[in-house]
C-alpha cells in the first residue's frame, strides 16, 4: 500500500510539472519554426495542460494524506555530476510543496480561462499565453524542486515571464520603463539567491532540501549546519525572497507593475509571484531555525513592509494600486510569521491570500458596478473607512504622513539615488574611457556619429 | 498690462484651452458626443486635419487600411474617380501634367501609394534593397512599357550623341567622369565603353531606367527648390525645447507627480483617506502638500518644498501664479493662450476632468471638490518651470532659458525635406506614369515646378483624405440606391390597420429587432423616437439608492418620478431592505477589510481559501454564479406589484429644482407630442371614421445594458435617456398614455385615441437580449389575446435578434445554432472575462428620419438609428424641427465619437481595455499613472467604420434649410459637413446631397435590391458589413394581402 501511494505521488507531482511545460514547449516550439497556433488552438492547448496540471495536483491532497511518511521525493536522474559537485534532478513532494502545486494549477486554469476570452483578438494573444505558461512552468518548478539548483531555474523563469508581461504593452514607453525597473530589481536580489545556493554547497554539501532538513518530512526537518553558515544563507535567501515578494526597500515595483494586461496582474502580484518569497523561506526553514538573526531580519522587514503598504494602501486612488499594496500587506505580515517561527499559519495565510486577491483583481474592471450594487443595497454612498487611524495624528503630521503615502514613502527614488545612480555614473564613466580611447585609436570623433541619433524635436515619442 | 488685466488676459486663455480639452464627464454617467466639438466652428476637413496637427493625432485610418478596403471592394475604383473629379472640377481634371492627365496622376498615386523615407532610411533603401535595380513591382504593364522604351530610346540617342563617358555619369550620379567610371565599375560591373553600355541597356532596361531615372529625379529637385512652407510649433513649451535639445524629457519628471496630486484631490471615495485641505481647492490643498517638509530625494524636487511654502505664505492665488510662472519662463502675454492650451494638452484627461467638474459639479459620483482648471495650470507650470530648470542645469550646466535654447536648436533643425527626399517621391511616380529620365531631363522649369507641385502637394494625408471620402461615399451610394428602390413601394397604401405596434427607441442596435419582429409577426408595426419618449425626469426605483436623470443630457429635468410599493408589500420590503442592507455592509467591510493591516490578516488567513470557490464559479461557469446570484437575489429583493408615482403631488422633492410627478396636462402634453412625432396623431385627427391608427396594443420599449468587466458600462445604455436605462420612461409613458384624464384632455385637443388601445411599458436589454414587461396585472382579459401574440412574437424576435448580432461575435461561431444565440449572448453578459459584452453602437453609419414605409424590409445591418415621421402630417415643419434638433446632435455625437476613436484608436480613443485601471471612481489609465483616457476603448470600435453619419431626411430642402437658425448648432453640424446630409422629398422622391455649395440634386442608379425571405438567409456564414437587402415573405408579395394567422 505505502509503495503504491509513493509511486501514486511521484507520478502525480511528474505530471503537475510536465504538463505546463508541454505546454511552454508546444507554444514555443510551433512560434519558433513560425506557426503559431490559432486562438482557439491555444486556447484548447492551454485548457488541457492546466487541467491535466490541476487534476494531478488536486489527486496528490489524498495520496499525500494517505502516505505514512507525509513526503516523497521523485528522483529524475542527474544532469552532470564530478567529483565534489553534482547536479541531481528531484522533486519534493510534502506538506509544503502540495498545497502550493494545487494552488498554483488552480490559479493557472482559471486565469487562463479568464484570459482566452479576455484576449480574444488581441494581437499578442500568443505572445501572453507563452508568458503564462513560462510561468506556470517556473513557479511549478521552484514549488516542487527538491534540491535549490532546480529552485534556481524555475525562480529565474518566474522572473523573465514577469519582467515580460510588465512589458506586454511594449508600444508605449511606461511599460517598457517598467518592466525595466522590475527585471533590474529581480536581478539585484536573485543575487541573494545564487549566492545563497553556492554556499550551501559549501555548508551543507548538498543542495537537497530533503537532505537540509536532515530527511524528515517538512516541517518537522532539523539542520545541522553551523550557526554562522545557516545565518548567512538565510540572509542571502532572505534577500532573494524580500525582492520577489516586493518587500521594503524594494516595494516600488510593484504599483510598477501594474502595467500588464488584467490577469497577468492577478496570477503575478495577487498570487504566485509575490508569494514565492515567503515559500522559499518556508523552503528554507530548518536553517532559519538556527539563524535567530536572520529571523529577527525578517519579523523586521515583514513588519515594516506590512507598516508601509498599509500606510501607501490608504491613499492609493486606482483601484489596481490600491489591491497592489493591500497585497503587499499581508506578504509582509506572512514574513513576520515566518520569522516569527511559525511554519503551518504563514502557509495557509499565502494560500487563503492569494485565492482572495486574484479573485479580487479579477473583478477590478467591474470595480464600478460592484460599488453601484452596493450603493443601491446600502441605500446611499459608502461611508469612508479606514479614516481613523489617521484622525488620531496631529493635523500636521497628517499632512506630512499624507504626502509621504502618496510618495509611497520615496523608495523608488532612494533606490535610484543610492543604488541606481552611483551603477549609472559607473557606467558612464566606463562609456567615457572607452570612448577616449576609440578616438585615440581611429583617430575619429565617435561623438560625433551619436550627435545624429538625437532625437528630433515635437511630440512624446 | 496691470494685474487685474493680466488676470482676465490669463482667464481667456483659460476658457479657450479648456475647449480643446475631453469634455468627456465621469465614466459612469458616460454620454457620447463629437471628440472634436470645440472645432465644430470649422469645415470637417480642415477641422480634423488641424485638430490632428494639435493633439498629434490622426484624422483618417491609415492609409495602407484604406488601400486594403481598396483591394477588397469596399472602395471602388470609380469612387475614386468621383472624388478625384469632385475635388479638382471636371476641367482640372483633365488637365496635363508632364503629359499625363492631373487625374490620372492622382490616381495612380492613390492606388499605389508612395514611400516616404527619411534620412538613413532612404539611405539603407537606396543602398541596400533593389528599388535602383529594376522598376517600383505594382506598375502595371502599360507604364512599365512606356517607361522602358522611352529609356531606349533616350539612352541609345544620348549615347550616340554625347558619348559613353556621359552615359557613365547619367548612370551614376557622379558628375566627374573618372570618379563615374569608378562607380560605374563598382555598381554595375562594366566600363564606360559603347559596347558595355549597348549590352546593359539590351539586357537591363530596367536597371537603365530605374538609376537613370533616379538621378535624374536628383537632379530636378535640385532644380526647384522646396517651396510649401515648413510647419513649426506655436509657443513651444520649455518640455519640448529642452527635448528637442538634450534628449531629456522634464515631462517625465512631473507627470507622475501631477498624476497622484490631481487624482488624489478628484477621487470619489476609492482611497480610504482623503486627501487634506480638499475643501480648499487644488492650488493651497497641493501647495500645503508640497510643502511638507522632508519631501521628496529626486533632485529635480530639491526647491520645491521651499517655493511651495513661499507661495502659500504669500497667499497668491492659483492665476497669479500661473502668471509668474509664465513670466519666469519668459512667455510673451500675447503666446498665453497657445502655451496654456499646450501646457494643458499633455495631460488632458485630467485637465478635462478639472473642467468637467467645474462646469457640472451636478455629474460627481460621490462628492464634488472644488476643482478650478486654474488651480491644475497654475500647479503644472509650477512644476514644469522646476523641473525645466533642473533638466537645464544638469544637461546645460545653466538655468533654463528659451532664448538660449532656441540658439542651440537653430542650428540643428531641418528645414523640409532633403533634394533626396523629395526626388524619391518624383522617382516613384514618375515610374507610375512612365516617364522616364529623358523626359525629366527635358522639361521646362514651369512644368518640372507644376510636377513637383502636384506631388508634394498630393502628400500623404491629403492621399488619406480622398481615400476617406471614397470610403463614404461608397457606402452612401449603397444605402441611397436601396432607399431609391423603396420610395415607390412607400408609397402605396400602407394597408390595413394592424394589431400590435412597437415604439422602440431609434438606436441603430433596435433596428434590427424591429425587422425581426415584422417579419416574425405581419400583424406588427413599429416606431422609433429617442428613447425616453418624451418623458424628461429624474427617476430613482425602490431598489436604487439615488435618483437619477433619464434624458438626453442637455436637458435637466424638473420632475421626479418614483417608483413605489404597493402597500400590501411593505413589511416584507422593509424586511428586505433591511436584510439586504446589512448584506451590503457586510459586504463593503469585507471589501475594505480585505485591504487592511490587522482585518485583513484574519480574514485571509482564516477564510482568503473559500474565494476559491467563487473565483472558480465565476470565471470557469459564469452561467452557473449568474444563476445562483439571482436566486440569492430573490432573498433580499422585493418582487411585486410596483407603481410609478407619476402623477403630481405636493409632496416636497427631494432634489432642489424639481417637482414631484407630472401634472395631468404636463402628461397630455408629453403623449401628444409624442404621437405627433410618430404620425399617429395625425392619423387620428384625420382617420375621422375610418379605422384608428393606433392598434389595439401599443408596446413601448426603452432599453438599457447589463455587463460585467466594464468600466464603460453606461456608454453602452441608451444615449437619449444619458446614459441611463430607459425602461422607467416607457413605463411613465405607459402610464400616462393609459389614463383616462390624459385621453379625455387630448380628444379635447382633436386627438382621440381610441378607447380599446392599451399602451404596455418594457425594457429591452439589449446585451442579453431580453425583454421584461412592465405593469402586466393592468392588463385586463379584452388585451390578452394582443398580449400573447406580442409576447409571442418578442420572444422569436429577440431569438433571431441575438442569432444576427451573434455574426459580429468572432468568438460564437458562424454555424451557431439559432437556438443557442440566446444563450451566448446571455453568458457574454455575465461573463466576468468578456470585455465585449456587446459591441455597443458600433457600424452606426446612417439616420433616416422619415416613415417606416421606407425602411420596412430593408436590411440596414443594425447600422441605421431610424426615427420615425410622417411629413404628410407636418405642415409648417414645427414636428420636423423638433425630431432634427433632438436626435440629430445625439446621433452625431454617437457617430462622431465612434468615427475618431476608431481613425485613432490611442489619439482619441482610450487604447485597449486590457490593462486599464480604474481611478478615483471617475475613468481609466492604462496602468498606474497614465493620463486620464477618454474616448472609446478599441474593443467597442475594432470593427467600426468610420464614416460621417449619413442623415436622410424625408422632407423638402427648404423645409430642412428653414428649421436651422443661423446661431442654431444644426447648422454648424450641417454646414460644415460634420454629418452627410440628404433630403428625400415626400412627394417627387427625389433626393438632395448637402454639398459644399449647399444641396445638390442626386440621382442613385436604379437597382434590383437582393429580396430574401428571412433576414437569416442574408446575413448567415457571414462576419463582415453587408448591403441592404429587401426581406419579403413571398406569402406577402404573392397574395397581396395581410397575411394572417
Amino acid at each position: 500500500m505505502e509503495s503504491v501511494t509513493q509511486t501514486l505521488m511521484e507520478a502525480l507531482a511528474l505530471v503537475a510539472l510536465t504538463a505546463p511545460m508541454c505546454l511552454l514547449a508546444c507554444l514555443g516550439l510551433m512560434g519558433l519554426v513560425g506557426r503559431p497556433p490559432t486562438e482557439q488552438i491555444t486556447g484548447r492547448m492551454v485548457t488541457a495542460g492546466f487541467l491535466t496540471s490541476t487534476f494531478a495536483a488536486l489527486g496528490l491532497i489524498p495520496a499525500l494524506l494517505l502516505s505514512g511518511a507525509r513526503q516523497a521525493q521523485v528522483e529524475l536522474g542527474t544532469w552532470y555530476a564530478f567529483e565534489g559537485h553534482a547536479l541531481y534532478l528531484t522533486l519534493q513532494v510534502d506538506r509544503l510543496s502540495v498545497p502550493f502545486v494545487v494552488l498554483t494549477a488552480l490559479l493557472l486554469g482559471v486565469v487562463g480561462s479568464f484570459s482566452h476570452r479576455y484576449l480574444h483578438r488581441e494581437p499578442s494573444y500568443g505572445r501572453f499565453f507563452l508568458l503564462l505558461a513560462l510561468l506556470g512552468s517556473g513557479t511549478m518548478l521552484v514549488v516542487l524542486a527538491g534540491t535549490a539548483d532546480m529552485a534556481f531555474a524555475g525562480w529565474e523563469m518566474v522572473g523573465v515571464s514577469s519582467a515580460l508581461l510588465v512589458g506586454f504593452f511594449y508600444e508605449r514607453p511606461a511599460p517598457v520603463r517598467n518592466a525595466l525597473w522590475v527585471f533590474v530589481i529581480y536581478r539585484l536580489c536573485d543575487v541573494g539567491l545564487f549566492a545563497g545556493i553556492v554556499l550551501l554547497h559549501h555548508a551543507v554539501g548538498s543542495d537537497s532540501f530533503h537532505l537540509l532538513g536532515a530527511g524528515r518530512s517538512w516541517p518537522n526537518g532539523v539542520s545541522t549546519a553551523p550557526i554562522g553558515q545557516a545565518t548567512a544563507i538565510s540572509i542571502l535567501f532572505a534577500l532573494a525572497a524580500m525582492g520577489k515578494s516586493a518587500l521594503v526597500p524594494f516595494s516600488g515595483w510593484l504599483p510598477r507593475a501594474m502595467e500588464g494586461p488584467t490577469p497577468s496582474s492577478a496570477i503575478f502580484y495577487g498570487a504566485l509571484s509575490v508569494h514565492l518569497g515567503p515559500y522559499l523561506l518556508l523552503r528554507a526553514a530548518p536553517l532559519l531555525d538556527r539563524a535567530p538573526v536572520a529571523a529577527t531580519l525578517l519579523v523586521v522587514v515583514g513588519a515594516l513592509t506590512a507598516l508601509h503598504a498599509t500606510l501607501v494602501g490608504r491613499v492609493q486612488t486606482d483601484i489596481k494600486c490600491a489591491l497592489a499594496y493591500a497585497s503587499l500587506t499581508q506578504v509582509g505580515v506572512i514574513f513576520v510569521e515566518i520569522g516569527l517561527g511559525f511554519r503551518l499559519l504563514p502557509l495557509a495565510h499565502c494560500v487563503g491570500h492569494a485565492c482572495l486577491r486574484s479573485l479580487q483583481i479579477l473583478r477590478a474592471p467591474s470595480m464600478l458596478s460592484d460599488v453601484h450594487e452596493v450603493e443601491a443595497a446600502v441605500g446611499g454612498i459608502l461611508p469612508r473607512s479606514g479614516i481613523v487611524l489617521g484622525q488620531l495624528l496631529p493635523s500636521t503630521a497628517q499632512r506630512w504622513m499624507y504626502r509621504w503615502a502618496l510618495e509611497r514613502c520615496y523608495l523608488d527614488a532612494l533606490l535610484e539615488r543610492c543604488a541606481v545612480g552611483p551603477f549609472r555614473e559607473m557606467a558612464a564613466a566606463a562609456d567615457r574611457f572607452e570612448r577616449r580611447w576609440t578616438d585615440r585609436l581611429g583617430g575619429t570623433d565617435a561623438s560625433a556619429a551619436d550627435l545624429a541619433l538625437q532625437p528630433t524635436p515635437g511630440k512624446k515619442p | 498690462m496691470n494685474d487685474s488685466q493680466a488676470a482676465s488676459r490669463l482667464e481667456s486663455a483659460l476658457e479657450h484651452a479648456a475647449h480643446l480639452l475631453p469634455a468627456q464627464g465621469p465614466i459612469s454617467v458616460f454620454v457620447h458626443h463629437n471628440t472634436l466639438h470645440a472645432f465644430e466652428r470649422m469645415p470637417f476637413d480642415t477641422a480634423v486635419v488641424e485638430a490632428a496637427e494639435l493633439y498629434g493625432t490622426s484624422p483618417f485610418l491609415p492609409e495602407g487600411k484604406y488601400r486594403q478596403e481598396l483591394g477588397r471592394g469596399r472602395i471602388l475604383r470609380r469612387d475614386l474617380l468621383a472624388v478625384l473629379d469632385a475635388d479638382l472640377g471636371p476641367e482640372a481634371a483633365g488637365e496635363p501634367i508632364a503629359g499625363v492627365p492631373r487625374r490620372e496622376l492622382r490616381m495612380a498615386v492613390l492606388v499605389n501609394g508612395l514611400d516616404a523615407p527619411r534620412g538613413r532610411e532612404l539611405g539603407w533603401l537606396l543602398e541596400e534593397t533593389d528599388v535602383l535595380r529594376r522598376p517600383l513591382a505594382g506598375l502595371d504593364a502599360e507604364s512599365l512599357e512606356k517607361l522602358l522604351d522611352s529609356t531606349r530610346r533616350w539612352f541609345l540617342a544620348e549615347l550616340a550623341g554625347r558619348g559613353p563617358a556621359a552615359m557613365a555619369t547619367l548612370l551614376t550620379g557622379e558628375a566627374d567622369p573618372g570618379r563615374a567610371a569608378r562607380a560605374l565599375a563598382l555598381e554595375l560591373g562594366i566600363g564606360p565603353r559603347r559596347g558595355d553600355l549597348e549590352q546593359l541597356i539590351a539586357l537591363q532596361a530596367g536597371q537603365v531606367a530605374a538609376r537613370t531615372l533616379w538621378h535624374a529625379s536628383v537632379r530636378a529637385c535640385g532644380r526647384v527648390p522646396y517651396s510649401r512652407s515648413v510647419h513649426e510649433a506655436r509657443s513651444p513649451r520649455p518640455r519640448d525645447l529642452l527635448y528637442a535639445a538634450t534628449g531629456q524629457d522634464p515631462d517625465e519628471l512631473v507627470d507622475p507627480l501631477m498624476i497622484r496630486l490631481a487624482a488624489s484631490f478628484l477621487d470619489q471615495g476609492l482611497s480610504y483617506w482623503p486627501m487634506p485641505d480638499r475643501d480648499q481647492g487644488f492650488w493651497r490643498g497641493a501647495l500645503g502638500h508640497l510643502s511638507q517638509p522632508a519631501g521628496s530625494p529626486e533632485s529635480w524636487q530639491r526647491a520645491l518644498p521651499g517655493e511651495a511654502s513661499r507661495l502659500l505664505q504669500s497667499g497668491v492665488d492659483a492665476v497669479g501664479s500661473a502668471i509668474e510662472s509664465l513670466d519666469l519662463l519668459g512667455v510673451e502675454a500675447s503666446e498665453w493662450s497657445d502655451f496654456t492650451a499646450r501646457t494643458l494638452l499633455p495631460l488632458r484627461g485630467w485637465a478635462g476632468m478639472f473642467h468637467q467638474l467645474e462646469e457640472r459639479p451636478d455629474r460627481v459620483p460621490a462628492h464634488a471638490p472644488p476643482a478650478r482648471l486654474a488651480d491644475f495650470l497654475a500647479v503644472r507650470l509650477l512644476l514644469d518651470r522646476l523641473a525645466a530648470e533642473h533638466v537645464s542645469g544638469a544637461e546645460l550646466g545653466d538655468g533654463y532659458s528659451a532664448a538660449r535654447l532656441l540658439a542651440i536648436l537653430d542650428g540643428r533643425q531641418s528645414r523640409g525635406p532633403t533634394r533626396e527626399e523629395r526626388a524619391f517621391a518624383l522617382f516613384q511616380v514618375a515610374q507610375l506614369v512612365g516617364l522616364a529620365a529623358g523626359d525629366i531631363d527635358s522639361m521646362e522649369r514651369p512644368e518640372l515646378v507644376s510636377l513637383l507641385d502636384e506631388i508634394e502637394w498630393f502628400d500623404e494625408l491629403e492621399r488619406r483624405r480622398h481615400f476617406h471620402l471614397a470610403y463614404e461615399r461608397r457606402y452612401r451610394e449603397g444605402v441611397l440606391e436601396a432607399l431609391a428602390a423603396r420610395v415607390p413601394a412607400s408609397r402605396a397604401n400602407r394597408g390595413s390597420e394592424k394589431r400590435l405596434q412597437v415604439i422602440c427607441c431609434l438606436d441603430e442596435r433596435e433596428e434590427s429587432l424591429r425587422r425581426h419582429l415584422e417579419e416574425a409577426e405581419p400583424e406588427c408595426e413599429t416606431f422609433g423616437t429617442a428613447g425616453f419618449f418624451g418623458v424628461a425626469m429624474y427617476y430613482r426605483g425602490i431598489l436604487d439608492a439615488f435618483a437619477r436623470p433619464l434624458c438626453p443630457i442637455v436637458i435637466r429635468p424638473g420632475h421626479l418620478v418614483t417608483e413605489q410599493l404597493d402597500e400590501t408589500l411593505e413589511d416584507e420590503h422593509r424586511r428586505k431592505t433591511l436584510v439586504r442592507r446589512v448584506l451590503g455592509r457586510l459586504r463593503s467591510a469585507l471589501a475594505v477589510s480585505s485591504r487592511t493591516l490587522a482585518r485583513g490578516t484574519l480574514l485571509t488567513a482564516a477564510l482568503g481559501t473559500l474565494a476559491a470557490l467563487p473565483l472558480v464559479l465565476r470565471v470557469l461557469f459564469p452561467r452557473i454564479a449568474a444563476w445562483l446570484r439571482k436566486r440569492g437575489q430573490l432573498l433580499t429583493r422585493t418582487r411585486g406589484r410596483t407603481r410609478l408615482a407619476v402623477d403630481a403631488s405636493e409632496a416636497p422633492a427631494l432634489l432642489p429644482g424639481t417637482r414631484v410627478g407630472f401634472t395631468v396636462a404636463e402628461q397630455a402634453d408629453i403623449v401628444g407630442r409624442l404621437l405627433e412625432e410618430l404620425g399617429i396623431a395625425g392619423q387620428l385627427r384625420t382617420s375621422g371614421p375610418g379605422p384608428a391608427r393606433t392598434a389595439r396594443l401599443v408596446l413601448v420599449l426603452g432599453h438599457g445594458s447589463s455587463s460585467l468587466n466594464n468600466p464603460h458600462q453606461a456608454a453602452y445604455d441608451c444615449g437619449a435617456c444619458g446614459g441611463g436605462r430607459g425602461g422607467a420612461n416607457a413605463r411613465a409613458f405607459a402610464q400616462m398614455a393609459n389614463d383616462p384624464r390624459v385621453r379625455e384632455l387630448l380628444a379635447a385637443r382633436g386627438l382621440t385615441l381610441p378607447a380599446d388601445t392599451r399602451f404596455v411599458g418594457a425594457q429591452h436589454d439589449t446585451c442579453e437580449d431580453a425583454v421584461y414587461y412592465y405593469d402586466l396585472d393592468g392588463v385586463g382579459e379584452e388585451h390578452a389575446a394582443e398580449l400573447r401574440l406580442a409576447r409571442h412574437a418578442m420572444a422569436r424576435a429577440l431569438a433571431a435578434n441575438a442569432h444576427e448580432r451573434c455574426r459580429r461575435f468572432e468568438s460564437a461561431p458562424l454555424w451557431l445554432e439559432r437556438e443557442d444565440a440566446l444563450a451566448h449572448v446571455e453568458g457574454r453578459a455575465q461573463d466576468l472575462a468578456q470585455p465585449r459584452p456587446e459591441l455597443g453602437h458600433a457600424t452606426n453609419a446612417t439616420l433616416v428620419v422619415g416613415r417606416r414605409e421606407l425602411t420596412r424590409g430593408l436590411f440596414l445591418d443594425r447600422r441605421a438609428f431610424l426615427a420615425s415621421y410622417d411629413p404628410h402630417h407636418d405642415s409648417d415643419g414645427t414636428v420636423l424641427s423638433r425630431i432634427l434638433h433632438a436626435v440629430l446632435p445625439v446621433c452625431a455625437g454617437i457617430n462622431l465619437e465612434y468615427y475618431f476613436s476608431r481613425v485613432d484608436p490611442t489619439g482619441f480613443g482610450c487604447g485597449t481595455k486590457l490593462p486599464h485601471n480604474i481611478v478615483s471612481m471617475l475613468g481609466v489609465m492604462d496602468g498606474h499613472a497614465s493620463d486620464l483616457r477618454a474616448g472609446l476603448p478599441w474593443q467597442m470600435v475594432e470593427i467600426h467604420e468610420p464614416m460621417r453619419l449619413l442623415t436622410v431626411v424625408e422632407s423638402p430642402t427648404e423645409r430642412i434649410l428653414g428649421l436651422m437658425g443661423p446661431r442654431d448648432p444644426l447648422r454648424r453640424l450641417v454646414a460644415n459637413r460634420w454629418i452627410q446630409l440628404v433630403a428625400l422629398d415626400p412627394n417627387s422622391g427625389r433626393m438632395h446631397l448637402f454639398g459644399e455649395t449647399g444641396f445638390q440634386p442626386f440621382e442613385p442608379p436604379a437597382i434590383r435590391l437582393a429580396r430574401v425571405s428571412h433576414s437569416f438567409d442574408w446575413y448567415r456564414m457571414r462576419r463582415d458589413s453587408l448591403s441592404a437587402a429587401l426581406v419579403e415573405r413571398p406569402e406577402l408579395e404573392e397574395g397581396g394581402a395581410a397575411w394572417s394567422r
